[in-house]
């Protein structure tokens, strides 16, 4: 079993999962002994699968038995197929079930992408070739198009949206995955699909052609993994402008960039990383 | 209606309609099984099971004859712990030891009904607790040394990053 660490030197790359506690025979009991009724582990793994999975982690501080059962495929498969009764269950190990039923990450990983808090989450890219610092701008609802469909998760019944110009804005979100280490983590173990969607209609005045991006980005360490997501007009926009420092190695048969090229309809964007072992909880 | 005999570990003997015992997945494969007459006076004995918890599953059973099937694979609607019905909260305002007790009675019987609502019940009593609680309220010891249980909440501190 790894030692502990000190905050400063921990890093990624030396993270191993915990193995699961021995448990001697004069403590075999404890956990499952409930004041004087015993349950076999079978019964706590079902009364642990209704727990909110969110909270589940915390329990694992009440002793051995429970840090075993709270982290096993076992429990995590049973959380699995009931909230998505009609799966088929892949052999994952706990940690990625926990990640998809606690987090947004295998939600959209784009913040405000209805432009339903103004800018909040974007930015200008810093490049700026031709002088220009636009936005892209929000409607609320578009003009130029018919209003967003209220059937569409996605939007969480938002209606607003981006809108072109026949100017040159762009916006830029970056996704730090380094900040969210288990996602990191199982990106590379497992290359899951990621999902990325923000929305942008023709302004009413215009028909200009824009590109929605993403680009993903990867270092030896993993402490700088990051995605980066654009929209703008320009055609090819380049990237590698956008900020130099965070430009590492590119994932070999990982990450691609994805454009779409849209004209007046609304437009949406729903790519996905391309990889070798998709990971698919549907 | 005809009915049956249960017969409880300490030798009690309870008189239930068939079809109300027969929510019991246990005791309706063993009636099948048995090919059991409804004509003859059998007394189906269920060892692991005593009086007092035997009378309170019945209770339950009788209570719930009419419930539609649970469904069984419905993907649209998530299972939640806050949805137990108030006549249930009340059934099962009991001690600790009946409710791990009916717990036990219920995946013994196969009841599913019953089972889901009483692990639920301890789900509900685990969850707004912290762990030194969980401890206190169920008789845990608290096994761990003070660097194991760094080490689980250094994980966990990973794990939650989000």
């Amino acid at each position: 079993m790894r030692n502990v660490v000190s905050q400063t030197d921990y890093s990624f790359a030396d993270f191993k999962f915990l193995q699961h506690f021995e448990i001697s025979n004069e403590d075999a009991t404890n956990g499952l002994c409930f004041q004087e009724t015993y349950i076999p582990e079978e019964m706590l793994v079902n009364i642990l699968s209704w727990v909110p999975p969110a909270i589940l982690l915390n329990l694992s501080l009440v002793c051995k038995k429970w840090n075993n059962i709270v982290k096993s495929n076992r429990l995590w498969r049973d959380i699995h197929k009931r909230k998505k009764a009609n799966c088929k269950l892949k052999r994952l190990p706990w940690y990625v079930y926990f990640s998809y039923h606690t987090t947004n990450s295998f939600k959209n990983l784009i913040n405000n992408g209805n432009g339903q808090e103004h800018h909040k989450h974007w930015k200008v890219s810093r490049k700026n070739m031709f002088h220009y610092t636009k936005k892209l701008q929000i409607e609320n609802p578009p003009r130029g198009t018919d209003p967003l469909p209220s059937n569409v998760p996605d939007f969480n019944g938002h209606t607003s949206c981006f809108v072109t110009s026949s100017e040159n804005p762009r916006l830029a979100q970056e996704i730090p995955l380094f900040k969210k280490r288990l996602l990191c983590y199982i990106m590379r173990e497992f290359r899951p699909r990621i999902y990325c969607s923000a929305w942008m209609a023709s302004r009413f005045d215009n028909e200009s052609v824009h590109q929605l991006m993403i680009k993903g980005y990867n270092s030896p360490d993993c402490n700088n993994d990051s995605l980066i997501f654009c929209m703008s007009k320009e055609k090819p926009f380049l990237c590698e402008n956008m900020d130099k420092s965070l430009i590492r190695e590119q994932w070999k048969d990982g990450w691609d960039l994805w454009n779409c090229i849209h004209h007046q309809k609304i437009l949406t964007l729903k790519k996905q990383g391309y990889h070798r072992k998709q990971l698919c909880f549907n | 209606m005809p009915n049956i005999k249960l017969q409880s570990s300490d030798g009690e003997t309870f008189e239930v309609d068939v079809e109300i015992a027969k929510c019991s997945v246990t005791i309706k494969t063993m009636l099948e099984d048995l090919g059991m007459d409804d004509e003859e006076e059998e007394v189906v004995p269920l060892p692991n099971v005593n009086s007092a918890i035997l009378r309170k599953v019945i209770h339950w059973a009788t209570y719930h004859k009419d419930d539609p099937p649970p469904p069984e694979d419905d993907e649209n609607k998530e299972k939640r712990t806050d949805d137990i019905s108030s006549w249930d909260a009340d059934f099962l305002k009991v001690d600790q030891g009946t409710l791990f007790e009916l717990i036990l009675a219920a995946n013994y019987l196969d009841i599913k009904g019953l089972l889901d609502v009483t692990c639920k019940t301890v789900a509900n009593m685990i969850k707004g607790k912290a762990p030194e609680e969980i401890r206190k309220t169920f008789n845990i010891k608290n096994d761990f040394t003070a660097s194991e249980e760094e080490q689980v909440r250094k994980e966990n501190e990973w794990c939650e990053e989000k």
